[in-house]
């Protein structure tokens, strides 16, 4: 069972500096995501200040947490995947390198632009003009280094995982490209070259896709990697997963214009992003049952293992919000969840339950390989950060339900005489505990994050890279 | 008309797709494929081989090179 080697190491370099920013794009990013909830329950946390607004702060946040924590864990996932999956070295060091400075200099540009109000006013893609371009640059090297060990590997065949990645890189670079076609009338302004509905459909394809890609298509990458690799046992059906890869590419690009429901879009549009959005359900929840029957025969595992349950809850949460997602498309549910709380907590069941532990997982996976060591530096805080993490996505989402589904009634009720019976603020007024409950909520998943901030550094400050280096030997 | 073409159309791709990737592959095939996350990691392979039946081309490990010097081998 052995074969020749050729005494090369994989490039742990990068994926290790990716790794621990993460940690602390995560860590800056949910404090952020924090203090918004806190200025929602109590608009004085504003501070009276610019710059420290809820409408600047909103976007640093999003910002913060998608391409600073989620970003950086794709590219550090997607490294050391695609490396040792290919049985090759990473392509270029230095080009790799570059994709590491790059990318952390476009969040530093987002980290001091948005708060000092330069926006694109697009959701997810606030960064202005130069801020774009430069990303484009950086998306463009990641691309090259990624395909480049693609097309250099020893294996015959290209394993699934690296499809998705593929996938999310290829995708990416397109949507944004599209979304971002503007004409610049300064370094930070721009306007864009689209005008009135057709920048909203622009806007909400880029949107969705975001969300879509981003946020889903290489972290199943990461699933279809990380999950066989903890369970001990590869993906339940490789057939499956192929059937899964082209199904969910073909079908998500579809689904934006139900972000547009009753608004200006044509309504042949609307109608077409619901019933796309409605049959995603199936490669979704495809995906959810193939990482989940992984487990067969070794559910017992779960007992003991926090890294694992940290992979399942994530495929659990995954499935119950690529469910309500469809759900919430439907247009008869979306007049009355649309605007409300219930979007947010279906984001964050998404981007808690989802994105933020299947990341959990796979760091703590990975990080004792490339730093040298043979486990985390403490199990019972992975396990500690586990709960904190769960309750604090329950507690969240719970919340915004509630909020969602009182916001939506009480904007709708109208009296005998067809005037409106709750004003605007009562129904804020009803909000107030929920978004207090939502803090509670984000205050516990910060401090799980917290605790893996110390469990990573007090794992990084003992690590043997000598080690990591003879582990890192390729075929 | 045209939209019952496009979506014919559309879902013929996506199986035309599928049986293209699948096309030519054995049931052999498949489980190398399933198996190449566990290749470069021969204790794992060990403990998949016994779990699953299925024999993993796993690899052994040798000493590193030493690493050369330039600014994009910085150590973290």
């Amino acid at each position: 069972m052995s074969t020749a080697l050729n005494g090369q190491a994989y490039n742990y370099k990068v994926v290790r500096q990716f790794a621990i920013m993460t940690v602390v794009w995560g860590v800056v990013g949910m404090a952020m995501g924090v203090w918004i909830a806190s200025q929602l329950a109590w608009p004085q946390m504003n501070f009276d200040l610019p710059w420290t607004t809820f409408g600047r702060l909103r976007p640093l946040h999003t910002s913060l947490v998608i391409f600073g924590f989620a970003g950086s864990a794709q590219f550090a996932a997607s490294y050391y995947a695609v490396q040792r999956t290919c049985g090759v070295r990473l392509y270029s060091d230095k080009l790799a390198a570059f994709t590491f400075w790059g990318w952390q200099s476009v969040i530093v540009i987002m980290l001091v632009t948005l708060p000092l109000g330069y926006t694109t006013t697009k959701e997810y893609a606030e960064i202005e003009f130069t801020g774009a371009v430069w990303l484009t640059v950086v998306w463009v090297a990641y691309a090259i280094v990624f395909f480049t060990t693609v097309v250099r590997r020893k294996t015959k065949h290209i394993y699934v995982g690296n499809w998705f990645f593929g996938a999310f890189i290829l995708v990416i670079a397109m949507l944004h490209v599209v979304n971002h076609l503007a004409i610049p009338v300064d370094w930070f302004k721009s306007y864009p070259v689209y005008a009135g509905a057709t920048d909203a459909m622009v806007q909400w394809w880029y949107g969705h896709n975001a969300v879509g890609f981003f946020l889903t298509t290489g972290f199943l990458g990461m699933m279809y990697y990380f999950v066989p690799k903890q369970v001990g046992k590869p993906i339940y059906s490789y057939r499956l997963s192929i059937v899964h890869f082209w199904a969910l590419i073909t079908l998500y690009i579809w689904a934006g214009p139900h972000h547009l429901h009753y608004t200006a879009l044509p309504d042949w549009a609307q109608s077409l992003g619901m019933a796309m959005s409605i049959i995603l359900l199936a490669p979704s929840w495809g995906g959810m049952i193939n990482g989940m029957m992984t487990l067969s025969g070794a559910w017992h595992k779960l007992r003991t293992d926090p890294i694992l349950r940290f992979l399942v809850l994530s495929l659990a949460f995954y499935g119950m919000s690529t469910f309500e997602g469809p759900m919430m498309a439907i247009k008869t549910v979306n007049a009355l969840s649309h605007y409300t709380d219930w979007t947010i907590g279906h984001v964050h069941a998404g981007a808690l339950g989802w994105v933020a532990m299947i990341t959990f997982g796979a760091l703590y996976h990975m990080i004792p390989k490339i730093f040298g060591r043979e486990q985390m530096y403490s199990t019972p805080l992975i396990n500690l950060h586990f709960w904190l993490a769960t309750i604090g996505t329950v507690l969240y989402i719970a919340s915004m339900w509630v909020n969602g589904i009182t916001q939506g009634l009480m904007w709708r009720a109208i009296n005998d005489d067809g005037t409106l019976t709750y004003s605007f603020v009562e129904s804020l007024q009803a909000s107030h505990p929920g978004f207090v409950v939502r803090l509670v909520g984000g205050v516990f998943f910060l401090c799980g994050m917290l605790l893996m901030a110390y469990n990573v550094w007090r794992t990084v400050r003992v690590g043997n890279l000598r080690q990591a280096e003879l582990t890192a030997r390729i075929a | 008309m045209l939209e019952i073409a496009l979506n014919s159309a559309a879902v013929i791709s996506l199986y035309c797709a599928v049986s293209w990737c699948l096309k030519h592959k054995t049931a052999t095939d498949i489980d190398d494929a399933s198996l190449i996350p566990f290749a470069d990691d021969p204790q794992v392979a060990r403990r998949v081989e016994l779990a699953t039946g299925k024999t993993v081309n796993a690899v052994q490990i040798s000493e590193p090179e030493p690493r050369k010097p330039g600014w994009g081998k910085l150590e973290l």
